[in-house]
């Protein structure tokens, strides 16, 4: 009966964690590769073993504030990103549209979180809470911002049966690890914590035909 | 009796105003002001529609007068001697999100938006190597601070020039990305065109939008296979040598396939390698004897964040 009741708790903490739909567990992300030498793993790849041996390597208690430990540090890592645009012409005759893209104003991390670790939306990035992220920036290194804001604006002919789209790919350093806080020597929350830099991006449109 | 009450109200407001005012220019003399701009390669391209442009000036102090529209009666894009000038409509200034950080210093960033004078009746550019945004206030203080290269596009319309009808299209556009002297940048364009109709068409020359790139037509090739991003230029070219700095002038004649055709551009740098991530393209191409222009704008090809950005600093004392 007891078992039964843990499994069943188990269940349905797994539940109420979020849920990206994606394989990676960053909305941003499609697909992220590490190199075939590389043995960094995403947080959506790991085992529950792994993670709890990673929980116990937090042996540091602190009085008040956040201890961590990182597990892949700056793993170097190739992705597929979300696909900008996509427009398919499913009729039988042509059609034109122009297209604008304006860049932000800097290449982004992605942060994904776990356990009682939660993640807030500061305009399109997720963030951490501030002092975790202070104590996880400090192990895995700052993201150096590089202010600019770009644009591409070309026209583009979808013919009868074609799709076209935009997607990028490029490079990112994936981090991740997992974290304590402490209030007087208790531990309040605990969970799991990724952050993906990006690195550069290569963007790519590409005209496929489609079946009528 | 209204009218004095209005009188007590109005005067005060209008004394307070002008000291406000004077305290203001009183504050700013014998100041020095810095204004950091980022020297990338601009390529623009603009059509009767879609006739603006903008330009990111960083500066040391939020709201002065440097960067209050009202104070500014005229903008000027200049190559480096001042030879070749065009005047700008300043349409706006706006403060935009993400302050710049420079040294430990921190720079707030204002985009300046413009439009130009010129009509697009026909296709014309401005170019130049090291560009001079000229800024001039009303009170007679002239600011003049280096962009980086720019080359400026007055097209008809994006597409085919001379004719509405678009005669091809676009079915394929990636960059080729490698690291010359230590500098990541463009190589190489994979650039995949198709006829829109049952036409035979040949491709003679395509232009960058760039003043400091070109395309070098001599290795100009059609893909065979694919090929990534970060793949290796000598693995592109299938030779050790390579061909960045070399001019690359050469008449080409390629028939277009119906069904596409995926060419590799190369890129041609002058002299010494420059990060290019972005340009406009112009398609020269010939369809029965007639020639044409296919005008493809602005495109971001990559970013990285492994160059350093190249800035200057502009300090302005002023007196």
């Amino acid at each position: 009966m007891k078992k039964t009741f843990i499994c069943l708790i188990v269940v349905m903490v797994l539940a109420a964690n979020p849920v990206y739909g994606k394989e990676t567990g960053h909305a941003l992300f499609e697909e992220i590769q590490f190199s075939e030498y590389s043995t960094a793993k995403l947080l959506v790849d790991m085992t529950i073993q792994e993670k709890m041996k990673a929980h116990r390597e937090l042996t540091n208690r602190k009085f008040i504030g956040w201890t961590i430990h990182t597990m892949n540090r700056k793993a170097e890592a190739n992705y597929v990103a979300e696909t900008i645009f996509s427009r398919s012409n499913a009729t039988t005759t042509a059609y034109e549209f122009n297209y604008l893209l304006k860049e932000g104003t800097e290449i982004e991390t992605s942060i994904s979180a776990d356990g009682n670790i939660s993640t807030k939306n500061k305009g399109k990035i997720k963030m951490v809470e501030t002092a975790l992220d202070v104590a996880i920036r400090g192990q895995i290194g700052k993201k150096e911002k590089t202010a600019r804001s770009e644009e591409t604006r070309i026209k583009v002919m979808i013919e009868p049966n074609r799709k076209i789209s935009m997607k990028i790919v490029g490079e990112a350093l994936v981090s991740n690890g997992v974290g304590k806080y402490y209030f007087f020597g208790i531990c309040f929350k605990s969970g799991e914590w990724e952050y993906i830099d990006v690195l550069s991006r290569y963007y790519e449109l590409c005209e496929e035909v489609i079946r009528p | 009796m209204m009218k004095r009450k209005m009188w007590m109200v109005v005067l005060p407001l209008f004394i307070l105003t002008v000291a406000y005012g004077g305290m203001k220019n009183m504050e700013n003399l014998n100041q020095k002001f810095e204004f950091l701009t980022i020297l990338k390669h601009h390529s623009i391209v603009m059509t009767e529609k879609e006739d603006q442009f903008s330009i990111v000036l960083m500066t040391d102090r939020k709201n002065s007068m440097y960067t209050d529209p009202r104070t500014i009666r005229g903008v000027v894009l200049s190559d480096q001697n001042r030879k070749d000038q065009m005047m700008l409509h300043l349409i706006s200034i706006q403060l935009i999100s993400g302050d710049f950080h420079h040294q430990g210093k921190k720079y707030y960033r204002y985009e300046m938006t413009f439009k130009t004078d010129e009509t697009a009746e026909h296709v014309h550019s401005f170019n130049a190597v090291e560009a001079i945004l000229e800024i001039k206030y009303g009170n007679g203080e002239d600011l003049s601070v280096g962009i980086g290269s720019i080359s400026l596009l007055k097209a008809v319309r994006l597409g085919t020039q001379e004719t509405e009808q678009n005669h091809l299209r676009i079915t394929r556009i990636k960059p080729i990305v490698d690291v010359i002297e230590g500098t990541t940048t463009m190589v190489a364009v994979v650039l995949g065109m198709a006829t829109n109709e049952d036409i035979m068409i040949r491709v003679e020359k395509i232009e960058l939008v760039s003043a400091v790139v070109s395309v070098n037509h001599q290795y100009l090739k059609q893909a065979k296979r694919e090929f990534n991003m970060e793949e290796s230029i000598w693995d592109v070219f299938e030779s050790p040598y390579h061909p960045f700095f070399e001019d690359g002038q050469k008449q080409v004649d390629w028939a277009l396939d119906a069904n596409g055709t995926v060419m590799i551009v190369p890129i041609s740098y002058p002299g010494k390698s420059l990060y290019v991530y972005e340009f406009g393209m112009i398609i020269h191409y010939r369809v029965n004897d007639e020639s044409y222009r296919y005008v493809m704008g602005t495109f971001l090809f990559f970013e990285t964040r492994t160059n350093a950005l190249e800035v200057q600093v502009t300090i302005y004392e002023r007196s």
